[in-house]
């Protein structure tokens, strides 16, 4: 058995991006040349997929464009217009496809790849409820003020809720597509692909053996053998794999979470953020030498 | 303790359960607290499992192997260790092995599933490069959960002490000291004839014979007899290295105090083998640092040999004229003094010096590392021209101090990085010979 390759977690990952991308072209465009330019820029880390080290590269274009969008839009307190706009509108087509890149690109790093693939989700539901809010097809010229929309939206709705427990209909918790639920979890299982090891994979040494050079020995003859002594090594032996631990600990947290909701929704978010205390809590404890 | 790849899940995780709070959108908080509760949950489970992990969950045990090695000689080892503990894990154990040390076969290093009674063995060979005090060992076991996010370190008790000798030891030495009652040994003669003092025996004169060792009560006028002596036997010789750090030219295992302590080591393996010679050792940087008279016998060359194998740098600087002033104080009888210097020093008073312990009977003998020929050529990159310079300003340098030491009569001669045995095995023989070497 061989390792998953990096193409195949990519592969389970890539749908769901894709999914956001068809979603906005499907109501939405047709979209100008400069907008399909910045699109094409924003999805160039797709090619770190193959050649990871190409990832700052592919992210440079697309940041540069993010940044005279928002510098123009922060300049002008309103939504950018014109050839800025078209930039922001491809950027906005694009993000999808940048967030697909960038998690099979740090797919290895399952921190790391998690909160990319989590923010990558984000823009998918709120170009999905950018799009919704459209109410139908669209020119490509409103699909940034709607997306700026949404955002203003959900940043109202989660201020109020902070300041008085309610939240008046945020624009992102409606989006619940079985489609994109499905491709999601399909991006998260992609995401646990690479943390299954073959047993090829399990006994290789983690570091390689260095050693300081030395000059060559000077010695002419063959050394000569000391003590010598029968001694073979016994064979490693592969690990059986993470076993149902954390799972069964995802699946109870995953009920205690709607169950908590079930009987008081508005405690969610303390039952959670309590539970995530109290467990790291018990880890730093665990730390601590005996 | 969590790794980094551990805490960049828990950051991950944290992270992605806020993006979550913030859409406010069921599905996303749901893969949130289900990536936040498999990385904790698995965290906890192994933080917990093997919470008492440490060196009391194994027995472990080395093989006893040599406590003297010789610099280039192979030494295979093993180390058996077994898991009393309950509870399963993914282990990386190692065995700490010095830089200096070659692995020839096997590996220090196994990745493995340990299951509580099981005995993991790590077998392997390797090869000191580097003469000096080591230590292999301790064997350290690091146990990981399956994802890489926690650690479990513990560090077995297995560690032993070694020391590296130099290199021309490696060879069993004869029974010492049997030249002392006999001529030969192992069927060779380990006497030759020469120009010492002791008599072996009468011959016909031949012409190329010195007039002055004509028996004249033994000769008729028909037939003069000439007498024979033996190599000159029994003498003493003291070998003293420059500890400065002149001496630290050249690569790290192969500097010019190595290659000396090489060459000091061949001469107490000669003279060891030969059983009649004494030997003694005396080091300086800034003065005498150690002083071990002339003497024979196992334990004594043990003694020497230990010493050149752990001679390094000290603090102090080199005085030729200071080392014989302090050589010939200490020395008793007429002794060949092989002196291995970078000759740093000022040289005031060197005539004295010189004259003083020749007056005593000593023999002093320069071996001078010529510190250019420490540096091997790049092989991948063009010599520099800062090295050049650096390597033509040290000859200047080592050329005009010869230039003293020769003109005051001090036997000189230069080694670099190939060796300084060949050197010391011509003085050596010829001073067997003829009594002293030039």
């Amino acid at each position: 058995m061989t390792d998953p390759p990096r193409w195949v977690a990519a592969a389970a990952v890539l749908p769901v991006f894709v999914y956001g991308l068809a979603v906005t072209l499907r109501f939405v465009g047709p979209f100008p040349l400069l907008a399909l330019f910045a699109a094409a820029a924003a999805a160039l880390p797709l090619l770190a997929i193959a050649r990871p080290r190409l990832l700052l590269a592919g992210v440079l274009p697309s940041a540069l464009i993010a940044t005279v969008v928002s510098v123009s839009a922060w300049l002008s307190q309103s939504v950018p217009t014109g050839i800025v706009g078209a930039l922001g509108e491809g950027l906005l087509l694009g993000l999808p496809l940048w967030f697909a890149g960038v998690t099979a690109a740090v797919i290895d790093r399952f921190g790391l790849a998690l909160l990319v693939l989590e923010g990558g989700l984000i823009e998918v539901v709120m170009a999905r409820a950018a799009v919704d809010s459209l109410g139908g097809p669209a020119p490509a010229s409103a699909f940034l003020p709607a997306w700026y929309r949404v955002d203003g939206a959900q940043v109202h709705a989660l201020a109020s809720a902070l300041g008085h427990g309610l939240a008046p209909n945020p624009p992102l918790e409606g989006v619940l597509d079985p489609v994109f639920i499905g491709l999601a979890l399909l991006a998260v299982a992609g995401l646990l692909l690479p943390m299954l090891r073959s047993p090829e994979r399990d006994l290789a040494l983690p570091r390689p053996e260095r050693h300081r050079p030395i000059v060559p020995a000077s010695r002419i003859l063959p050394p000569p053998v000391l003590d010598v002594r029968e001694g073979e090594p016994t064979p490693a032996v592969a690990s059986p794999g993470g076993g149902l631990v954390p799972v069964v600990g995802a699946a109870l947290g995953l009920a205690g979470v709607i169950a908590v909701a079930a009987v008081a929704p508005s405690l969610v978010y303390l039952a959670v953020g309590a539970a995530v205390a109290l467990a790291l809590g018990a880890l730093g404890l665990l730390q601590r030498p005996r | 303790m969590i790794t980094r790849r551990g805490w960049e899940a828990v950051a991950g995780a944290l992270g992605a359960l806020l993006l979550a709070l913030y859409s406010l959108n069921l599905v996303l908080e749901l893969v949130a607290v289900a990536a936040i509760a498999f990385v904790l949950t698995e965290m906890i489970g192994f933080e917990a499992a093997h919470r008492t992990l440490g060196p009391a969950r194994f027995e472990s045990r080395r093989d006893p192997g040599p406590r003297r090695v010789p610099a280039d000689g192979e030494v295979p080892t093993t180390v058996e260790l077994t898991y009393r503990g309950r509870v399963p894990f993914r282990a990386e154990v190692f065995d700490v092995v010095p830089d200096a040390f070659d692995p020839i076969r096997g590996s220090s290093r196994a990745l493995t599933w340990i299951v509580p009674g099981a005995t993991v063995r790590l077998a392997y060979a390797y090869r000191p490069r580097v003469r000096g005090a080591y230590v292999v060992g301790p064997t350290v076991v690091v146990a990981r959960d399956a994802f890489g996010f926690c650690v479990r370190t513990t560090a077995l008790r297995t560690d032993r002490a070694l020391t590296v000798v130099p290199p021309s030891i490696a060879g069993r030495l004869g029974r010492l000291g049997v030249a002392l009652f006999t001529r030969f040994q192992a069927g060779l003669s380990v006497r030759r004839r020469g120009y010492g003092t002791e008599f072996r025996g009468l011959r016909p004169y031949q012409p190329s014979d010195d007039i002055r060792h004509v028996a004249w009560k033994r000769s008729t006028l028909r037939q003069l007899v000439v007498r024979e002596f033996d190599q000159e036997s029994r003498q003493d010789f003291v070998v003293a290295l420059d500890l400065s750090s002149g001496m630290r030219a050249g690569l790290w295992g192969r500097s010019a105090l190595d290659v000396s302590v090489e060459a000091a080591a061949l001469l107490t393996n000669l003279i060891a083998r030969g059983g009649e010679d004494r030997m003694g050792f005396l080091s300086y940087a800034g003065g005498v640092f150690q002083f071990l008279g002339p003497g024979r016998g196992p334990g004594h060359f043990r003694r020497i040999v230990d010493n050149l194998a752990l001679a390094d740098h000290r603090a102090g600087a080199f005085s030729l004229p200071d080392l014989l002033v302090q050589a010939s104080r200490r020395l008793r009888g007429p002794t060949h003094l092989f002196i291995f210097s970078a000759l740093d020093g000022n040289m005031e008073g060197l005539r004295a010096a010189n004259a003083n312990l020749r007056a005593h009977g000593h023999h002093p003998y320069l071996f001078v590392a010529n510190r250019g020929g420490f540096y091997p050529a790049p092989e991948e990159a063009p010599p520099t021209q800062a090295m050049e310079w650096a390597i033509a300003a040290d000859r200047g340098r080592l050329r005009s101090s010869l230039a003293v030491t020769r003109s005051e009569g001090l036997p000189s001669f230069t080694f670099d990085r190939r060796g300084a045995g060949d050197r010391v095995l011509y003085a050596y023989t010829q001073i067997r010979a003829w009594g002293w070497a030039r």
